[in-house]
């Protein structure tokens, strides 16, 4: 049993640093993603067009850019893998499922971080908000674990799409009324550490805790339910 | 009786859904049907 | 209520026995019984006025909604936990929840009627509407999951799992959609609820309507997983008649 959780987590680094490690090397999300996510940025102050409204809905704008980014992500960590059928591959070599959901998820959550950091650097230059140094620890706390709930659902319903060919259009209407409650959340705690729509810092934090049941709740059940989804 | 239009209208659109649904379901039956043994329907 | 319809030898269909048709005949009674109270045997409510009326399909709508919902949810668990993993609990549960989400529809529909008259508008972002959108789109996407092919059993499974992880969504959902609203508050239009003092027979003709609507789900669930059963019986003997083709040619 104990040999088993090892490798379990074993595999999770080893899956991990191959993903990050691909993702270094390729440049592809430095070199597109990242700029479609500046560019979605700019365009929400296209559309809404007004100083005002823009710095009161920063928050929400944020998150919107992060989501509609961790879909491309997530498309791309799965695309990886079935591109030379490496799935199967592993599949086939009896690794651990829950540790490939596990390592899928961590690489999912250093790379949202690297979203978010730009983001709402973007945010500051682009919409105006204030940032203070209170506001910066909630908001890299609600960052972290928004991104474990979002990961974790990602690393889901990403590899569901994966094990089924050619069927990932299905990926965004799994995956964004399951990570509702995630924006719910993670922009109103962002509002408190903006101090935008008259939010205090204080009333960040409860969100913050929700954000924590969120991805412990489907951080767990993910790495049941992981090897279940993708098996053949 | 006020807004009869909306009323009845709610009425209307449930048993025209409920009906689509089920003729469709139904046509879907039969047009299966004729390429299935008896035996292998094991509510018969 | 389609028991008897227009068609070419109406009745027979190959889905029916004479319980199911039995059924079908007492849910199209109810039916018609349940279209004349609530549009002229009940009187008008003192507060809602004819909209009460409304009330009389949506209410059940809701309620087979969400029954469809925890029977899928349950079937989803039968196959995955159960010894046998009987493919009938996997189609009962994707019977179950098309038929929930036509319902579920429905009650977006007939509420957004009721709320026009209501309160003005179609929608409003009160936590129980919300919920409902997103179980709607939620259940939607299931019943993707099961189209995405495969065998039957790693359809069974997959689906099984997201409707198990529905469950876990959709309390989540609701709970953070009640903070949301409860932050920003508005008092633009007053909401009177349907939930007010009935006379006998509103109550009535509300509890015969959930009564009629359950009878009418199951009969519709019932048809449907025998429908299911029937096209993967062809899928099946569809590929078996292939590989025969194929060891003949190899042959």
């Amino acid at each position: 049993m104990t040999q088993h959780s090892t490798s379990t987590m074993s595999v999770a680094r080893a899956i991990a640093t191959k993903d990050l490690r691909i993702e270094w090397r390729s440049k592809v999300l430095v070199n597109q993603v990242l700029p479609f996510a500046g560019i979605v940025m700019v365009l929400f102050a296209f559309a809404l067009d007004n100083d005002g409204i823009l710095q009161r809905v920063a928050p929400g704008l944020v998150w919107l850019a992060v989501l509609f980014s961790s879909l491309i992500i997530v498309q791309r960590t799965f695309a990886i893998e079935s591109a030379d059928n490496a799935l199967d591959a592993i599949k086939v070599a009896g690794v651990s499922p829950a540790g490939v959901f596990l390592g899928k998820s961590v690489a999912l959550v250093v790379q949202l971080l690297l979203f978010e950091c730009v983001l709402v650097l973007l945010s500051l230059v682009l919409y105006q908000v204030q940032l203070s140094w209170g506001g910066a620890v909630l908001l890299v706390t609600v960052s972290f674990l928004a991104n474990t709930g979002i990961a974790a659902m990602g690393a889901l319903y990403g590899g569901l799409g994966a094990a089924a060919k050619g069927r990932e259009t299905l990926l965004p209407l799994l995956l964004l009324p399951a990570v509702a409650p995630v924006l719910i959340a993670a922009t109103r705690a962002t509002e408190s550490a903006f101090g935008v729509s008259g939010a205090t810092l204080g009333e960040g934090w409860p969100w913050a805790a929700l954000l924590a049941v969120f991805g412990a709740l489907f951080g767990f059940g993910g790495t049941l339910a992981f090897g279940v989804l993708t098996e053949e | 009786m006020d807004h009869v239009s909306f009323i009845v209208g709610g009425y209307v659109v449930t048993f025209i859904a409920v009906g689509a649904y089920v003729l469709r379901m139904f046509r879907q039956a039969r047009k299966i049907n004729g390429a299935m043994a008896e035996s292998d329907k094991p509510w018969r | 209520m389609n028991s008897i319809h227009p068609f070419p030898s109406p009745v027979d269909t190959p889905t029916g026995t004479r319980a199911s048709r039995g059924l079908g005949i007492v849910v199209f009674l109810g039916m018609v019984f349940l279209t004349l109270l609530g549009l002229f045997f009940t009187d008008e409510d003192v507060v809602q006025g004819s909209t009460v009326r409304l009330m009389y399909i949506h209410v059940p709508t809701a309620w087979v909604a969400y029954l469809a919902f925890i029977v899928t949810a349950v079937t989803s668990a039968m196959y995955m936990w159960g010894k046998q993993h009987s493919l009938t609990f996997d189609r009962i549960a994707g019977a179950s929840a098309e038929v929930g989400v036509i319902f579920m529809g429905l009650c977006l529909v007939t509420g957004s009627l009721w709320g026009r008259i209501t309160w003005g508008t179609y929608w409003q972002w009160d936590p129980r509407l919300t919920t409902t959108a997103f179980l709607f789109v939620t259940y939607v996407g299931y019943l993707a999951v099961r189209d995405l092919g495969g065998s039957h059993h790693q359809r069974a499974k997959r689906s099984g799992v997201v409707a198990l992880l529905a469950v876990l969504e959709i309390p989540l959902v609701h709970f953070s959609v009640v903070l949301w609203r409860s932050l920003h508050q508005e008092a633009s239009v007053l909401q009177p609820n349907g939930d007010v003092t009935m006379d006998g027979l509103m109550l009535f003709s509300l509890l015969f309507g959930v009564a009629v609507f359950t009878l009418l789900f199951s009969w519709m669930v019932l048809h449907r997983q025998r429908v299911l059963a029937l096209a993967d019986a062809i899928e099946d003997g569809g590929l078996e008649t292939a590989l025969q083709e194929r060891r003949n040619e190899a042959n």
